[in-house]
């Protein structure tokens, strides 16, 4: 991917992701990798900084004599992903009138 | 580089955040590595990334929360700026920076010290010469007596205008270097302090 996606981006997918189940670390970054071209140790920063804006929950499940933590979006998170998504239908909107050569004002 | 020493850096990197933090931090890639099956082979550093961005990022994060959470508190800011310089030195494209700052601090000290140099032999020229115009005045006295005289007041005036200027320095260096100095240890020694915590 020749795009280089910003910090509030890679918030939003961590958080759509999340917004259709909940999962852990590695299943998360390998989903968010499909689309933003992170190293694999990038998530864990976002993932507390949104945790300790109170978007995200964990809870630990046991998974072969070992902890697996799982992330959970909360009522907040599922705010902030709502006003992602329509900013980011205005900039796609934007940008595709640019790009694409659609007409202005329709 | 393996996950093992990539977990100790990590520790060591985090070392200024509480505890149960830098054990959630290694925790979420201990997690990490066993789900990818990484053991003790060398990791490759450009797919995982260096700890030193993942602890950089978080010492910014939490140098930045703090000050949101009590932005009035001089203590606050004063350890929210150690994160913060924590922080970027422990990037990786830091050292330039660090050397860039360390020069300019250096620069900074070497014209202050200059400046305060220049003052003092200055203020020693002027007495010196008071002094000895003092002296000429007085034998001048004797031959040409309006001479001598202004020769004794310029006397005068330089001895006043040092004398003058010696109190001044001696308050700068009995109240403002103090205040800097301490100022300074402040900041340093409370950095200290948390990093043995």
């Amino acid at each position: 991917m020749i795009f280089q996606l910003g910090g509030t981006l890679l918030d939003a997918c961590v958080l759509a992701v999340l917004n259709q189940e909940d999962t852990y670390g590695y299943v998360l970054t390998q989903r968010v990798r499909e689309i933003v071209d992170i190293s694999e140790s990038t998530l864990y920063p976002v993932l507390r900084r949104l945790q300790k804006d109170g978007c995200l929950t964990t809870y630990d499940e046991p998974y072969q004599g070992r902890n697996r933590r799982y992330y959970r979006i909360t009522e907040l998170g599922k705010n902030r992903l709502d006003s992602y998504k329509s900013e980011w239908t205005d900039y796609k909107d934007k940008v595709d009138q640019v790009l694409l050569g659609g007409k202005r004002g329709e | 580089m393996n996950r093992y020493e990539f977990i100790g850096e990590l520790r060591n990197r985090l070392k200024r955040l509480p505890a149960e933090e830098q054990q959630e931090a290694i925790n979420y890639y201990e997690e990490y590595f066993d789900e990818a099956a990484i053991g003790y082979a060398p990791i490759n550093l450009n797919e995982i990334g260096r700890p030193a961005v993942i602890a950089s990022e978080i010492l910014a994060q939490t140098a930045i929360r703090h000050v949101e959470t009590y932005p009035k508190s001089p203590k606050s800011n004063a350890s929210a700026i150690g994160l913060i310089i924590v922080a970027i030195l422990g990037a990786p494209i830091a050292f330039p920076l660090a050397l860039a700052l360390v020069a300019v601090v250096c620069a900074l000290i070497a014209a202050i010290g200059a400046v305060v140099l220049a003052l003092c032999l200055t203020i020693v020229a002027l007495g010196i010469s008071g002094v000895a115009m003092l002296v000429v005045g007085f034998i001048k006295l004797a031959v040409e007596p309006a001479t001598g005289v202004v020769f004794i007041g310029m006397a005068m005036l330089f001895i006043g205008i040092t004398l003058l200027v010696i109190v001044v320095i001696q308050q700068l260096l009995t109240r403002a270097l103090p205040t800097v100095i301490y100022g300074v240890r402040n900041i340093l020694g409370h950095n200290k302090k948390e990093e043995k915590r």
